[in-house]
């Protein structure tokens, strides 16, 4: 402790072991939490499908004024069970766009109910209005037919990664996701070899190395955990501006509990580094 | 012996606080240059201060209903102060010949607020700014009539930090997917728009309005503090 010459490098280590920790529960979290197997579970526990059942239903009613379609032709023919399909598919289709390049190619399941539904609405219409069945006609309904599963899409991908491709947001994040298994083991290799370089620079006195490492796990702790906190106590996730409510529900539901579960790790690190502090401590004493 | 003890463990309490300001500071300077690059992007995404209460269900919108002054009578300026509207909050009372009564304008877009008023993108300028300032609402219900304004009337906003007149420049029909009626400009404007009827359609057309400002009056001078 006293030296110089192990004191400097103990404190760089310390201050790398401080970044390599928190790294290395970053990219573990992340990769153990960020699946397409618990997105869906997310989404279920929330009951996102029928938030986007009503959203669609909304949106139609909003949409008979100038388009003269009552929602009930679109609603009467989907239910929870065909969206909770649909956000299914691009949550899984999102997930092999991360494992690849990061393009997504999703389709939306054909529900035959919702364009017979169209169909029938669109030739009882023409009959009662004497409205003339011509190419205008047929294209007008093919048109609500596609447009049908476009909004239904748009509104199932409540992670908004269609967006995310779009803008060429999720082939960054392909880079990243597609490496992650490197990237963790990376990050835990390079965490234990600053534990063990610590150790060799404390050669002379091996305890001591006990405190070092309680100092870093104790500061990693608090910056992690300090920020995480202030997030979840202020409700920081709750100023998301995209005031839909699947939408908003599936992010803040996500963004929550990765804090939570990123606060617990960091917490956990405390914990260690106070237990490194009592045994350096003890051993010390003797 | 006993000094030499107490440096010790002095030195002992001191690291860790040492470590501490060393991380903060690097992680301070390391992350100045990325949040630059995600300021305008985070703040875009939470950019209102609204948290989830008991009353907003699931959508983490709160409505506000604010009193907008409808007559003010002390002395008014050219440039002055704003008030900043939350997302849900009703800022403004938007008001011309073609609307039997005024209309209220809230801050920020969303299924909810389109049946209680127009509503005014939260990615454009707030009234009196200077940018294109974005409000629609349902071609049924507040806007069922915008189709009757003509080039030259008078569209006039009330908030609650003044009083803006703006003069009908163009009329406009337009695809949803074409932004640039509703994109940022450097220049003052105000675009009204709407849905186009589209019988069988998909209502993918819009029809609206620019106007350019003709009268700015604040209630207080910039820099004197906001109006309530």
């Amino acid at each position: 402790m006293k030296k110089t010459s192990t004191y400097l490098p103990s404190i760089i280590l310390s201050v790398l072991l401080v970044f390599s920790l928190m790294i290395s529960a970053a990219v573990l979290l992340m990769d153990l939490n960020f699946t397409a197997g618990k997105l869906k579970n997310m989404a279920s526990e929330n009951n996102i499908d029928s938030k986007i059942y009503v959203e669609i239903e909304k949106y139609y009613k909003d949409k008979f004024n100038s388009s003269g379609i009552p929602g009930n032709v679109y609603m009467d023919a989907i239910n929870d069970s065909y969206l909770k399909n649909c956000e299914e598919i691009y949550i899984e289709a999102a997930f092999e766009a991360l494992n690849g390049n990061g393009k997504m190619n999703v389709t939306v399941p054909k529900n035959k109910e919702l364009e017979n539904s169209i169909t029938d609405f669109f030739f009882d219409f023409a009959e009662k209005n004497n409205y003339q069945k011509d190419e205008k006609f047929e294209a007008k309904l093919n048109s609500a037919k596609e447009n049908a599963y476009f909004t239904i899409g748009s509104f199932c991908d409540v992670y908004k990664f269609s967006t995310m491709s779009g803008h060429g947001v999720l082939p960054k994040l392909a880079k990243l996701y597609s490496n992650r298994m490197i990237l963790t083991v990376c990050s835990i290799a390079v965490t234990v070899i600053i534990f063990l370089m610590l150790l060799v620079v404390k050669r002379k006195n091996k305890a001591t190395a006990l405190y070092w490492y309680g100092t870093s796990c104790t500061v990693a702790g608090l910056l992690g955990s300090i920020p995480g906190i202030y997030l979840v106590a202020t409700k920081f996730f709750d100023s998301f501006s995209i005031k839909q409510a699947p939408v908003f529900t599936a992010f803040t539901s996500f963004m929550y509990k990765y804090s939570g579960y990123f606060i617990a790790v960091h917490i956990s690190f405390i914990v260690l580094g106070a237990i490194f502090f009592v045994v350096y401590g003890l051993v010390k004493e003797r | 012996m006993s000094k030499k003890k107490n440096d010790n463990i002095f030195i002992h309490i001191v690291t860790p606080f040492i470590v501490l300001a060393l991380c903060v500071g690097i992680l301070i300077v390391s992350l100045i240059k990325p949040y630059d690059k995600l300021k305008v992007y985070l703040n875009l995404a939470f950019m209102d201060n609204l948290k989830s209460t008991p009353e907003n269900v699931g959508s983490g919108l709160v409505v506000r209903d604010n009193e907008i002054v409808d007559e003010f009578d002390g002395v008014t300026y050219e440039n002055g102060e704003f008030i900043r509207p939350q997302f849900g909050e009703l800022y403004a009372m938007l008001s011309c010949s073609a609307f039997d009564t005024p209309i209220p304008v809230y801050w920020g877009s969303n299924s909810e607020l389109f049946e209680l008023g127009a509503c005014q993108s939260s990615g454009s300028v707030i009234i009196g700014e200077n940018g294109n300032t974005v409000i629609s609402a349902h071609e049924d219900t507040f806007f069922a009539d915008l189709y009757k304004l003509k080039t030259g009337d008078t569209v006039t906003l009330k908030t609650n930090y003044g009083i803006f007149r703006y003069k009908v420049k163009e009329t406009m029909t337009f695809n949803k997917k074409d932004g640039k009626y509703v994109a940022p400009s450097d220049t003052s404007k105000l675009t009204l728009y709407t849905c186009k009827r589209d019988i069988l359609g998909n209502s993918d057309e819009r029809i609206g309005v620019i106007c350019e400002p003709s009268e700015k009056k604040f209630y207080k001078k910039a820099g004197e503090g906001s109006t309530k």
